[in-house]
């Protein structure tokens, strides 16, 4: 996307009146977990700790890893999975899922964690009111690694999603592994063929198919549809989507089977097709009850490039074969899948399709629901973090400062704001409201102010115009 | 095994959709299986087939059919009394692949409800529903 | 007495047999059930169907009859063709086929017939077979030979339980010591693996009960003490109360898949590569 290549960081705009208000958490590229307040003044800084994502607790607990298996042998394997202190002492932590022992390497006990994980007493991972997770007890549901060959899918080895959930103390009660729905999944012949030939190979531990991708899972919790009768939608079951497969699906706790899905294609019916393909998504989820917008799913939905299919100009062999330039933010009724809301780069006030890359994140991201009816969105690639209002006003804006030195991106993977109680180490802060500058005028030092310094009138000529079909390509229709 | 299009599936004989036929013959009910069920056996080697009296509701199973590759349940299309039972299939089980609708039939019911056959599929219909 | 031997068009186990009856110079009659002996095995079977077995993929071939014994599958009919009824319990019927041999057991039965156990195994490698072999402890002696011969392909041991449980699940008197060589033995093998069912047993009260994660996790001791490492494929497996014999254990609720995971964490504390059977 056209990004400048100077440009302000930290927080942009900021209308206090009309946020949501509340510390904001994310992963800082190579340097920890980052807890920021709505100006943007850094309030705590976990160094060093990984997080894959860092969720906040209340009581200023903190939720990451403590490292990442070397990529050289594992893709995306966090260590363990720990819960650490105000003062950064580490009060929880899980990592007995498999026996590693790399080359060269520790032999040691790993979680193979990645995307997600979930602590009892709030389904979905984010602040909803009169949810809080447990602090001190409790489950934790864990999005994990498992290596496995499944002739089924490819005679390739695959790393496969798996999900479980382990007590207080360790002990994993309940396990669900994605490969073994394979046949649930619906995907059509061409897709199972390029999916046999290339699961999404990556070179990691000498090679493996990185076929569905998971990067998003969490609980469904109380919801009007179960209450009216929809089994699909037990309290207990998970949502979930895989990101190589633009599927989003949810599971039956009791049975391990597939009972609501969305893709992996979306030219199958009439609804799909009004919704438009969903490509590369991340965090979708049901918004819990007690937030605007409860039983209604959000998703972002990345674009770039994801899918099996069959081989297009944009996909020689068919794998990740649907492709688009642009992202959505979308809110849908799991029931008629209408689109409820959305933030799409025409709602954001760019002209579509000429700039509609300008909202696009093609892989990370996530969208938060919050109290009032706004949303957090991580538009993770150029580490853009945004709180827009129901009716699409932009309502706050951060850029991430903060660029890798082993990858030079300021990319943020999720970001979550948390209630200001949740950290009784400090106190409220102050906000101060910061306008929007008006980039027409806006200068660095040593460049020229606007104005003129000579204007000509040239006689004869006509006022310009606007109109239909002035520019090479059509606009797209409302 | 052979394709559905390969298979017969005669008109004037309705079908159950566990690959049971049912033929009414004046007040009783024919039932055999059908060419698809026999296709998918191999070569039937034993029928075991209820008693004279013996009753069995819809979609019960009144009896089993082995080959040297599997056994197979057979399920009643009708609710009802087992009036007769085709005693050359102990001898000869050989007839149901050779003749499915004719010689292999299996047994005679005396039905609870005859009105029940008309939830029965067509040839048609049968036949769409393994193309399913 | 004559014998019978059924078989299937193309079935290259079948052959091996014909070949091994050829060679001892033993009379017997071949009918293809594809070809022109269909009828006679439809008589047979439905003289004889509550003693064919019959595996997941249908009934096990060939089929071996004297009028007397039916023996089925490559394994079971050469060791009956050779020692009669001595190596039962030592041989019987497999499920896995193509260049695969199973239903060999060194603990199924009679050690004093040892020698006769280990000439089959040599003839069925002979013939370019596979050969999977099963062992529980017992008889370690017999082990140590197929190992010393290069006999085994795979070795599938079934740690029955820690030791204290050894006798009682298997309801025979068993040496500690035979089964701890045992033990130490299996990982010389190239292809091995450990396996433990969560059996039922009848404790001292009299009570019927599941094993519990701990005596597993005590049966994983067993092997990591015995061999020096906690590093062996382990399997634990769930037991199927319908395939039972005993009446009491018939009537159990089988484990389910999400109370297995129990016994893997109990189990991992000694075996760290503990897993669950899918």
């Amino acid at each position: 996307m056209t990004y400048p290549s100077v440009y302000p960081t930290g927080v942009t705009i900021y209308n206090p009146a009309k946020c949501w208000n509340g510390y904001t958490i994310f992963q800082a590229n190579e340097l920890g977990a980052l807890l920021i307040d709505m100006n943007g003044r850094e309030v705590q800084l976990w160094k060093g700790l990984h997080g894959f994502p860092n969720k906040l607790l209340p009581g200023g607990h903190v939720m990451g890893s403590l490292g990442q298996r070397n990529t050289a042998y594992g893709m995306q394997d966090q260590i363990d999975l720990v819960q650490v202190d105000w003062e950064g002492k580490v009060v929880w932590k899980f990592n007995r899922y498999e026996y590693i022992e790399d080359p060269g390497e520790t032999p040691q006990w790993m979680a193979r964690q990645h995307h997600d994980y979930q602590r009892e007493g709030n389904p979905v991972g984010y602040y909803v009111p009169g949810m809080d997770p447990l602090v001190d007890r409790g489950n934790t549901l864990i999005l994990v690694h498992k290596n496995i060959k499944n002739p089924g899918i490819s005679e390739k080895m695959l790393l496969d999603d798996t999900i479980i959930e382990v007590t207080w103390d360790g002990e994993i009660v309940w396990e669900w592994t994605c490969s073994d729905h394979i046949n649930e999944y619906g995907f059509s012949e061409p897709a199972k063929n390029i999916l046999a030939r290339d699961p999404n190979f990556r070179p990691a531990g000498g090679g493996m198919g990185d076929w569905m991708h998971i990067n998003s899972m969490s609980a469904l919790g109380p919801n009007k549809w179960y209450d009216a009768g929809d089994q699909r939608f037990h309290p207990d079951n998970i949502i979930w989507d895989g990101r190589e497969t633009n599927i989003i699906a949810i599971t039956d706790k009791k049975t391990g089977e597939i009972v609501w899905k969305l893709g992996p294609d979306y030219d199958t019916s009439r609804e799909l097709k009004r919704m438009g393909w969903i490509i590369g998504q991340h965090h979708a989820h049901l918004i819990p009850r007690g937030l605007p917008g409860e039983g209604n799913i959000l998703v972002f939905d990345n674009g770039g490039w994801a899918g099996y299919g069959s081989p297009n100009p944009g996909s020689p062999t068919g794998i990740k074969s649907a492709l688009r330039d642009y992202s959505r933010v979308l809110e849908i009724d799991p029931v008629t899948l209408k689109i409820i809301w959305q933030y799409t780069p025409a709602e954001a006030g760019y002209v579509m399709p000429y700039d509609s890359n300008r909202f696009y994140s093609p892989f990370i991201s996530s969208a938060q629901r919050l109290p009032n009816g706004n949303t957090l969105i991580t538009e993770g690639s150029g580490g853009r973090i945004i709180e827009v209002t129901a009716r699409h006003e932009l309502v706050w804006e951060y850029i991430s400062p903060y660029w890798g030195q082993h990858l030079n991106l300021n990319m943020v993977y999720r970001s979550y704001r948390a209630p200001y109680n949740w950290v009784p180490q400090l106190d409220r802060p102050e906000e101060v409201p910061i306008e929007r500058i008006d980039v027409k005028t806006f200068r660095v030092p040593g460049a020229a102010l606007p104005g003129r310094m000579k204007e000509t009138v040239v006689k004869g000529t006509l006022p310009y115009a606007g109109g239909d079909n002035a520019l090479c390509v059509g606009q797209t229709e409302e | 095994m052979k394709k559905v299009e390969e298979l017969s599936f005669p008109d004037g004989i309705l079908y159950y959709k566990e690959h049971t036929w049912a033929k009414k013959e004046g007040g009783l009910i024919r039932v055999g299986i059908t060419d698809y069920a026999q296709d998918q056996l191999g070569d039937i080697i034993f029928i075991e087939l209820p008693v004279i009296g013996d009753e069995f509701a819809t979609g019960n199973e009144f009896g089993s059919a082995e080959s040297p590759k599997t056994v197979s349940s057979l399920y009643m299309p009708v609710g009802g009394i087992i009036e007769s039972v085709n005693n050359k299939l102990e001898g000869s089980p050989d007839l149901v692949n050779s003749d499915p609708y004719g010689a292999g039939w299996m047994i005679m019911v005396k039905p609870y409800d005859l009105s029940k056959l008309a939830g029965l599929l067509s040839s048609d219909g049968y036949v769409s529903f393994l193309k399913e | 007495m004559s014998m019978t031997l059924f078989t299937s068009t193309g079935c290259l186990r079948c052959k091996i047999v014909k070949r091994f009856m050829e060679e001892r110079g033993l009379a017997y009659e071949e009918k293809d059930i594809k070809a022109d002996g269909r009828e006679a095995f439809q008589k047979f079977y439905t003289a004889n169907r509550k003693s064919v077995y019959r595996g997941p993929e249908g009934i096990e071939f060939p089929v071996f009859f004297d009028g007397v014994e039916i023996r089925q599958g490559l394994g079971a009919v050469i060791a009956y063709l050779h020692s009669g009824k001595k190596l039962d319990g030592l041989v019987s019927v497999g499920t896995l086929h193509k260049e695969w041999v199973d239903g060999l057991h060194v603990s199924g039965g009679d050690p004093a017939h040892a020698q006769e156990f280990l000439s089959v195994l040599r003839y069925l490698k002979g013939n370019n077979m596979k050969l999977r072999v099963d062992t529980n402890g017992k008889n370690s002696h017999i082990l140590r030979q197929v190992f010393d011969e290069g006999l085994a392909s795979q070795v599938v041991m079934d740690v029955v339980g820690p030791i204290n449980l050894y006798g009682l699940i298997l309801g025979e008197t068993v040496d500690a010591h035979d089964i701890k060589e045992s033990i130490a033995l299996i990982p010389r093998f190239s292809e091995y693996r450990f396996e433990t069912t969560v059996a039922p047993l009848i404790d001292q009260l009299g009570k019927v009960r599941y094993m519990t994660p701990r005596e597993v996790a005590e049966a994983a001791r067993l092997i990591e003490e015995s061999t020096g490492s906690k590093k062996h494929p382990y399997l634990i497996l769930s037991f199927r109360p319908e395939k039972a014999a005993d009446p009491l254990f018939k009537a159990l609720m089988p484990i389910t898949p999400q109370e297995l995971l129990a016994y893997r964490t109990a189990a991992r504390e000694y075996l760290v590569f503990a897993d669950i059977e899918k």
